[in-house]
């Protein structure tokens, strides 16, 4: 079967350079950091959402709700996050919290709060320091 | 109609009957019932130790807290008590007895307390009040 003159070879370099431009901009829009200290005080409101205090942040920062799913984390990984930083708070363990909108671990100590705050995208435990 | 029928028919009619002057005490009525009941309730927030917890078969969580001495319902975990979610009283359980483990102080936030009362003079078992939220502070 012949080809035609667009499928033998403008289609793998369209191809090619599409894959450039996506992984390109997916590098910029998501640089994500890792936001890493001790959790001071832990707070649960009656409506469910879960908050931290974490030692990176002078606020509350909201993480989930183990009542209803937010910003894509679902009641189940809301248990799972609370029970990891409850511990960490317990042992004095260092926890670190993965969020996509940062650049580098410079901006943990703005990041916004309460209501406002972002979902993280993983929480992580790693021994007292 | 008599005289005083009608000066009360025509006092109506000149002040109430009046749209604008009507909407205006409609709306300060409206107005005024949630400042007139919100003032007999008032925001306290309990700091202590939790010296015991329990639960009952049916699902009330309880806790014994240094600032009351004596038992205070947080929740319940098999129904929605006051409205508490199932769900906010599992997470509170779990606060509460680790806190214990630790010995570290909780702090119970209420928004719903009545004039006069506090942390020492908190309604007890089924009288109690629902929390706002329940948080573990720092330790000491």
């Amino acid at each position: 079967m012949k080809m035609s003159g667009f499928y033998s070879y403008k289609r793998p370099i369209a191809l090619g350079l599409s894959l450039i431009l996506v992984s390109l901009q997916i590098q910029s829009a998501n640089a994500g950091a890792l936001c890493r200290g001790t959790i001071k005080e832990i707070l649960t409101y009656d409506t469910g959402q879960v908050m931290i205090r974490p030692s990176w942040h002078s606020s509350w920062m909201q993480i989930c709700s183990v009542e209803t799913a937010r910003d894509g984390v679902g009641v189940q990984t809301c248990w799972n996050w609370y029970a990891m930083a409850s511990e960490a708070m317990s042992q004095g363990d260092n926890l670190l919290v993965y969020y996509a909108s940062l650049d580098s671990a410079a901006g943990c100590a703005d990041l916004p709060t309460y209501g406002a705050s972002e979902a993280p995208r993983y929480l992580r435990r790693e021994p007292a320091p | 109609m008599n005289k005083r029928a009608f000066e009360k028919h025509s006092l109506k009619k000149s002040l109430l009957g009046r749209p604008l002057f009507r909407r205006i005490v409609v709306i300060s009525i409206l107005l005024s019932v949630p400042i007139l009941s919100g003032s007999a309730q008032n925001i306290v927030a309990c700091q202590g130790k939790v010296s015991q917890a329990l639960t009952y078969r049916d699902g009330r969580v309880m806790i014994y807290g240094s600032w009351r001495n004596d038992w205070t319902q947080i929740c319940n975990v098999k129904t929605v008590w006051k409205d508490v979610s199932t769900e906010a009283c599992w997470n509170w359980f779990a606060l509460v007895n680790e806190a214990f483990s630790k010995g570290d102080d909780i702090l119970v936030y209420y928004s719903n307390v009545p004039d006069g009362m506090t942390c020492e003079t908190l309604p007890t078992y089924g009288s109690s009040l629902s929390p706002v939220y329940t948080r573990r502070m720092a330790a000491p």
